[in-house]
């Protein structure tokens, strides 16, 4: 049994009166890819909010990597996000989005970055703009960002959305080599077939309650 | 003739330009020279939406590699600072050039403007964050500026709005605000916005 990387201990949201999530309880360890379906607006995506602690939760504790989130730090150290949207500059190449956010942590070379995007099927040394990608190309850009620093937990909103069938097989197959890795994921997507071929353990999230499938 | 309409033109021309940076005189009220008095916080409320925009729709990618909002915000208010603090500077450096110098007046209405942008630019981060709405956060600021105009009873050395305008203050008119106090006090305000914002996770 792997180490334990991310722990959600009766975790309760609501927005006004209604409650999005109730009591939700999650373990997960390392190596090993978790996957989260539910319908539109069933909380997939706050619960990826609250994980990384962008959202805080009304009850409940969240552990990441052995740390509280909200009070022994505000974010975990070493995490990847693609949620929803991500909102890079329309004006700056793929190559300069992805430095302007690796000049943060400044953790990684400009070779690694051209290196994440490759594994993405993405050539870092191109100039187009961003602003004129397909969606495909943002999303995996969106994958480039959330890898290029090697974090130990990975949450990807619906990564594989928009994506032709060659990048799909890539990302499917980059996803499987971060697992071997030892990396924990969690994977929300629509996509039975993704689930089914990349996720060890699958939950559903019903009327805001967490259900192992 | 020709000549009247020239010298008047230079009058008003010179009048509109002193309410720039020195603020609209209570003789010369109206509507048109506060409307330019706020077109003088326009360019750096412009620029301030843009780069909370930006920075708000990347956060998600932001936010978890600053690793605490402590260190997201402190980039956040360095950045205005130091664009208020350009902005000014490049304003003073206009009036230099047309008043071929640099006078007490000017540096002092420099640093009152300074400090009433930094006041403001807090007042509308506070707004925006409440409401999460670019253009109201920057209404709500700016039209502030004009009350006066619109409620003319709205006057006194208490009124923060005046607060930018060197005429109003004691070294400008009798009986006007006094500048320490007045600096003193919108530092306070600025700063703790700014220890709200940093201390609170919410934010």
């Amino acid at each position: 049994m792997g180490e334990e990387a991310i722990v959600l201990k009766n975790v309760s949201k609501s927005f006004g009166n209604e409650a999005v999530l109730k009591s939700v309880n999650l373990s997960c360890q390392k190596g090993e890819i978790y996957g989260v379906c539910g319908r539109n607006g069933s909380g997939k995506t706050v619960l990826l909010k609250i994980i990384c602690g962008l959202m805080k939760p009304d009850e409940g504790e969240v552990n990441v990597c052995g740390k509280q989130i909200g009070k022994d730090c505000d974010f975990p150290q070493s995490i990847g996000v693609v949620i929803e949207h991500p909102g890079f500059l329309k004006g700056k190449s793929g190559f300069e989005n992805l430095k302007y956010l690796a000049k943060i942590k400044k953790k990684i070379t400009d070779r690694e970055i051209c290196e994440a995007m490759t594994k993405v099927g993405l050539d870092g040394t191109d100039k187009k703009k961003v602003g004129k990608y397909s969606m495909g190309m943002r999303q995996r850009l969106g994958i480039a960002q959330a890898i290029m620093e090697d974090p130990e937990v990975l949450l990807l909103d619906e990564p594989i959305n928009g994506l032709d069938a060659q990048c799909t097989e890539k990302v499917r197959e980059l996803l499987l080599e971060l697992k071997e890795k030892g990396k924990v994921i969690i994977l929300v997507s629509h996509n039975k077939e993704d689930i089914s071929i990349l996720c060890d353990k699958v939950y559903e999230i019903h009327d805001g309650e967490l259900r192992m499938m | 003739m020709g000549y009247v309409v020239g010298i008047g033109l230079i009058e008003w021309t010179q009048k509109r330009t002193q309410c720039i940076l020195y603020g609209v005189p209570l003789e010369q009220e109206s509507l048109l020279l506060y409307g330019n008095w706020i077109l003088l916080f326009l360019p750096v409320f412009l620029e301030l939406g843009y780069y909370i925009k930006g920075k708000t729709e990347q956060s998600v990618m932001t936010l978890p590699r600053y690793g605490s909002y402590r260190k997201w915000w402190k980039e956040i208010f360095l950045f205005q600072m130091l664009l208020c603090a350009a902005y000014t500077m490049g304003l003073v450096l206009v009036f230099i050039i047309s008043e071929g110098k640099l006078s007490y007046r000017l540096c002092l209405a420099g640093l009152l403007f300074f400090v009433h942008v930094l006041f403001l630019k807090d007042i509308f981060l506070m707004i925006f964050q409440k409401t999460k709405d670019m253009i109201l956060a920057v209404l709500c600021t700016l039209l502030g500026e004009c009350v006066p105009i619109f409620f003319p009873f709205v006057r006194g050395k208490l009124f923060p709005w005046y607060w930018g305008m060197w005429c109003y203050s004691d070294r400008g008119m009798q009986n006007g605000f006094y500048v320490s106090i007045v600096l003193v006090v919108q530092l306070i305000v600025s700063m703790s916005i700014f220890f709200y914002f940093i201390r609170n996770r919410k934010s």
